[in-house]
């Protein structure tokens, strides 16, 4: 199958499934968030759908555009990284000396050979090593150390939703306040409205959350008893913590778009649009915006997989259960299994979000090759 | 008077030449005013002259245009007397600070800001002013270090990739593309796992900062050698490596004598941005409670220490807070000041 048959295809949804798939896909996880947001818990079968319609869409792109045998190789080199950081992790954390049962030096020896029979950490380190790779090709990421008995794998299942949770929320926050913020710089364009909205954008860059935070607890907890201080339990506990984690995605996507949207409008086509006469409208939305939007997607996909995955100032400032505080607390106890896998689950997902971005580019601008 | 272009010089040197017809008759005219005074001798006129065309053709280099250009940006300007100031702060912070940063006054446990206390105490009776000009010194220590560092890896690293290319290139640049598929955060604090478990006997000070700073330069030079290789690659296809090459250069003199100082621009860029990620990474693992650690004061620290009495003396946070922002603020202007002074073609107008 390829473009050239969907654009000869008899029915009409057939030959716009390039434009319903992305909407439908869109569409399925912006719903999906509101939904979220306004405090309701989503169904499992939700979340499914919508990585479904997603995958869909990548793949309906992929085959139409003759890019599967591209896709194939990325997936393989996936794999190949996500085996290299496992390994090297491991063996890095292995290597240095002193353990995670250091710390008390009165252990009788009897309890230290149990710990040690009860972890596995007798073992020659070869054989650790194969039960250990063994054991993240089958979803085991071993016994957490602090939580006693319990897997880590659970223990990040349980954490990510709140995570994944804030990071989407904060994007789609980031997304719709930097574009439209960045489209009407560039059409304002050298005027103070231009020159206020860059201030902010770049203010909004410098500030760290650790300072936006405790202003915004301030004005609206303290002072107005509007929102709740910490937590993760409904909308009103949401709002802060989203607002502070996309307030610098959200700067930098200003930024982003005000530059390449001037940059677009000096090219040849969008000359042509105002040389037809065609509404000034119409030549932002109709040609210029997809065409702006790559530079932004170069930035989207990896500053997505981090906040995601749990940006840790505000997880720690808001007090979120997310996957970043377990992190910080399995560093502080050198909880070596939940380091190793939070470590994977986190470069899993940047590399997955670097891999969308890649296919993105090309279903934005059909002139870049992939190879 | 007239001036004509000669054009760029291979290395991008731009040189301003007086054509030789005007310097001819300007001398002319001067040998003529001469001519009155006695002193003059003709014999000497064809040496004065080269001497004197020689004096004038002083280029305009590089560097001069982009300060010249920086300067005429005043918001980037005041960003860098800015800069210079805090680093003046960071520099002698032992001889401005009032007070030891570890200094405890039980008398004045969280002391509101009077004439001794400037901005008050912590909740140690530690002095704030203090603490947050030691901070300065730590955070510009470690903003400005890690970019050293990282400059050295990265242009090494980068140019040697580049040069050599083919398969080595490949390999090494798979190498860099596996490290950047670990989130930075995640990466930092494995490096400091590792940092704080080997090195057991070391000046307590120094390691207090050499973890932080390790943790950061080990990540710091991913992107650097990304642009040095992609700028080394572009400056083999020109004629002044190829004629360097063909008198027999060696191929370290190529690269450090001669692509290094040309692509000085894009490097210096990425540098900038690079300190200003540094010194936020550094504030957020303080933060957070992995970098360094208290007695020691970094503008994380005290944030962090801030956070604990937010509800009752917001100015311990918010100070460092805001020595921060206002310090991220001024590199971000400056660092785009110098994007755009460095080469005006690319500026986003």
């Amino acid at each position: 199958m390829t473009a050239e048959d969907i654009r000869r295809a008899s029915h009409p949804v057939i030959r716009q499934l390039g434009i319903i798939l992305p909407i439908a896909a869109l569409a399925g996880i912006v719903f999906t968030a509101i939904w979220s947001f306004a405090g309701f818990l989503i169904p499992n079968s939700v979340i499914i759908g919508d990585v479904v319609l997603v995958i869909v869409f990548l793949v309906f792109h992929a085959t139409t555009h003759g890019l599967t045998g591209y896709v194939l190789k990325r997936l393989m080199q996936t794999l190949f990284v996500i085996f290299t950081i496992a390994s090297i992790t491991f063996f890095l954390l292995r290597v240095i000396p002193g353990g995670p049962f250091d710390e008390n030096k009165a252990l009788p020896p009897q309890v230290k050979a149990a710990i040690d029979a009860k972890y596995d950490l007798n073992a020659p380190i070869y054989k650790q090593y194969i039960s250990y790779i063994e054991g993240i090709a089958t979803g085991h990421l071993g016994y957490s150390y602090t939580y006693v008995g319990r897997e880590v794998s659970s223990i990040i299942a349980e954490s990510l939703p709140a995570s994944m949770q804030l990071g989407i929320f904060a994007m789609i926050l980031a997304l719709m306040v930097g574009i439209p913020a960045g489209v009407f710089a560039a059409a304002n364009h050298g005027t103070w409205k231009d020159n206020v909205t860059m201030i902010a954008a770049t203010s909004f860059i410098s500030i760290p959350s650790f300072l936006a935070a405790p202003i915004l607890i301030t004005i609206f907890c303290f002072g107005w008893n509007l929102l709740p201080v910490a937590l993760w339990n409904g909308t009103t506990f949401y709002i802060l913590p989203v607002i502070v984690l996309g307030m610098q995605p959200a700067a930098v996507i200003a930024r982003l778009t005000r530059s390449s949207v001037l940059e677009v409008s000096r090219s040849d086509f969008v000359r042509t649009a105002k040389a037809k006469g065609l509404k000034q409208r119409t030549i932002l939305f109709k040609h210029m915006l997809k065409n702006s939007l790559i530079p932004v997607l170069a930035y989207v996909g990896p500053v997505t997989a981090y906040v995601l995955s749990g940006s840790f100032v505000v997880e720690d400032i808001f007090n979120i259960p997310g996957i970043g505080k377990h992190f910080i607390m399995s560093v502080t106890n050198r909880d070596y299994p939940m380091v190793l896998g939070v470590t994977l689950v986190f470069a899993t997902m940047l590399i997955l979000a670097n891999f969308i971005v890649d296919i993105l580019y090309t279903y934005f601008d059909p002139k870049i090759r992939l190879t | 008077m007239s001036t004509d272009f000669v054009g760029a010089g291979d290395n991008g040197q731009k040189v301003r030449r007086e054509s030789d017809a005007a310097i001819v008759s300007r001398e002319n005219a001067r040998a003529h005013t001469f001519e009155e005074n006695a002193s003059f001798t003709p014999t000497v006129q064809g040496v004065d002259f080269l001497e004197r065309a020689a004096e004038r053709t002083k280029g305009s280099s590089l560097w001069r245009d982009t300060w010249r250009r920086l300067k005429r940006n005043r918001m980037a300007f005041i960003s860098l007397i800015f800069i210079g100031f805090v680093s003046l702060i960071a520099i002698f912070a032992q001889h401005i600070a009032p007070y030891s940063f570890a200094a405890q006054n039980a008398n004045e446990v969280l002391a509101p800001p009077s004439w001794s206390h400037w901005l008050g105490t912590d909740d140690l009776g530690r002095d704030l002013l203090s603490r947050l000009i030691y901070g300065a010194q730590v955070s510009m220590a470690v903003g400005v270090l890690t970019a050293l560092v990282s400059l050295v890896m990265g242009t090494v690293y980068g140019a040697i990739s580049g040069w050599i290319g083919g398969r080595v290139d490949a390999l090494m640049m798979r190498i860099v593309d596996t490290l950047d598929s670990i989130p930075t955060l995640v990466l930092l604090i494995l490096v400091k796992i590792m940092f704080d478990s080997i090195d057991q006997g070391m000046n307590p000070e120094v390691r207090a900062v050499a973890g932080v700073l390790l943790a950061l330069s080990v990540f710091g030079w991913l992107m650097l050698s990304r642009v040095v290789r992609g700028e080394v690659l572009k400056a083999k296809q020109t004629l002044y490596v190829e004629s360097a090459r063909s008198m027999g250069a060696s191929d370290r003199r190529i690269i450090f004598r001669h692509i290094i100082p040309n692509i000085t621009g894009p490097i210096i860029v990425v540098v900038t941005a690079q300190i200003v990620s540094n010194i936020m990474f550094e504030s957020f693992l303080s933060f957070i409670g992995l970098g360094l650690q208290p007695p020691y004061s970094s503008w994380g620290v005290l944030a962090n220490d801030g956070w604990k009495t937010i509800r009752t003396y917001p100015h311990l946070i918010i100070a460092p807070g805001l020595a921060l922002f206002l310090t991220m603020m001024a590199f971000n202007i400056f660092g785009d000041g110098l994007r755009d002074a460095w080469d005006p073609q690319t500026k986003k107008e």
